[in-house]
């Protein structure tokens, strides 16, 4: 990769070994979904919206996401029936 | 929907669940390339589960394995070839789908006339960016002013010049499909499969870094885009052709997504809404002939 100085690449690391630890680490990520196991009613839609195959069947059939897929997006949230997903902040 | 019918509003209710009636099995291979929210990603994931049951893969992807990747290295590698390599006799069921962006449209649609002429089902999916980024083969000039009042009207121009172009060449099945009606789009996939000939999809797929909005929104930005009739879902088969969800709101509806779209006059908005009368108007019981067969 073509490295100019004092540009982006150097700014965030890009073409470095930092960003494949950024990558590594989520840092890039800047909400999670959160289920509530009191408002979900296990319908699913959650899992077949998700464009990254992160939402995964888990105990019960309830819903979680998968850290090392999940984008953050929302998507999950934004179409749950019963706003039993919220994206909370995530911590760096 | 303010005209929802009794039949509308049971299969609303006992939908809910449907997702679970769905293949649990994850062909999908999720890529890291697409952007969060790719509209893109989750249509290749639907064709995935709706592809499932038969055990069919698209051309060029390894069996059992379907994978995604963003833009600008040019999303689904599936046109390996330029012409429709015949595989071997064993593998022949499998090949029954190949996708790709709108630019290589021309590309597809000669897949499509080889693969009538072998009498081999194919079915060709063609994804549209809803942010115009790939260039059209359709017509000429650029598509790309997602910055612009007047994008959105050409973006969408564009997308019918390619539906029109596909409509030409005469498919058995030709649909219109959207990753935002997931349902309408398996039970699309699985219509076009059964018909046993050469089968069209044009899939909107919303962007939303193409357009700059919230990912969470992508969603709901493909369903504005189908409601307002700016991407009408529709399906022609045996020479009819009818639409599958209704389109009844105002084009002022998507138009007030689009945050890089600045603030738009009152003659501006009647255009686009005009085009979407347009599309409309042309589909609305009207019997339309597709096949020559």
């Amino acid at each position: 990769m073509k490295k100019a100085a004092g540009g982006i690449e150097q700014k965030y690391g890009i073409g470095t070994t930092l960003c494949v630890a950024a990558c590594a680490g989520q840092a890039w990520r800047e909400k999670k979904p959160v289920w509530d196991r009191q408002r979900c009613f296990k319908c699913g839609m959650c899992w077949l919206a998700c464009p990254d195959a992160a939402v995964r069947p888990v105990d019960q059939g309830f819903y979680d996401s998968d850290p090392e897929r999940c984008k953050g997006c929302g998507m999950c949230a934004a179409v749950c029936w019963n706003d039993a997903i919220t994206m909370a902040p995530e911590k760096v | 929907m303010e005209s929802l019918q009794e039949s509308d509003i049971f299969m609303d209710r006992y939908s809910v669940f449907a997702p679970r009636l769905l293949p649990q099995e994850e062909d999908f291979v999720a890529g890291l390339r697409s952007c969060p929210g790719c509209g893109r990603a989750m249509a290749v994931r639907i064709i995935a589960k709706a592809l499932a049951h038969s055990r069919r893969y698209p051309y060029g992807s390894p069996a059992g394995q379907l994978r995604d990747s963003g833009l600008p290295y040019s999303g689904w590698w599936l046109f390996d070839g330029k012409s429709f390599a015949p595989a071997p006799k064993a593998a022949a069921d499998r090949i029954a789908a190949a996708a790709g962006e709108a630019s290589s449209l021309d590309q597809g649609l000669a897949l499509c006339a080889e693969a009538r002429k072998k009498k081999q089902p194919f079915l060709y999916i063609c994804f549209f960016n809803e942010a115009g980024i790939e260039r059209h083969s359709a017509s000429a000039g650029p598509g790309y002013y997602p910055d612009r009042t007047c994008g959105i009207l050409q973006r969408f121009e564009k997308m019918q010049a390619c539906l029109k172009k596909a409509k030409a060449a005469k498919p058995d099945y030709f649909a219109t499909a959207c990753p935002a009606y997931p349902f309408d789009c398996i039970e699309k996939i699985s219509a076009a499969l059964r018909c046993g000939g050469t089968g069209f999809i044009g899939m909107l797929v919303p962007c939303p870094t193409g357009c700059l909005y919230d990912p969470a929104l992508s969603l709901d930005s493909g369903k504005r885009a189908v409601d307002t009739g700016l991407f009408p879902l529709y399906e022609a088969a045996k020479g009819s052709c009818t639409l599958t969800v209704a389109a009844t709101a105002p084009a002022s509806c998507y138009t007030r997504l689009q945050p890089l779209v600045p603030a738009i006059s009152g003659r501006e908005l009647e255009q686009i809404q005009n085009l979407a009368d347009k599309n409309l108007r042309g589909l609305s019981g009207r019997k339309t002939t597709i096949s020559s067969t």
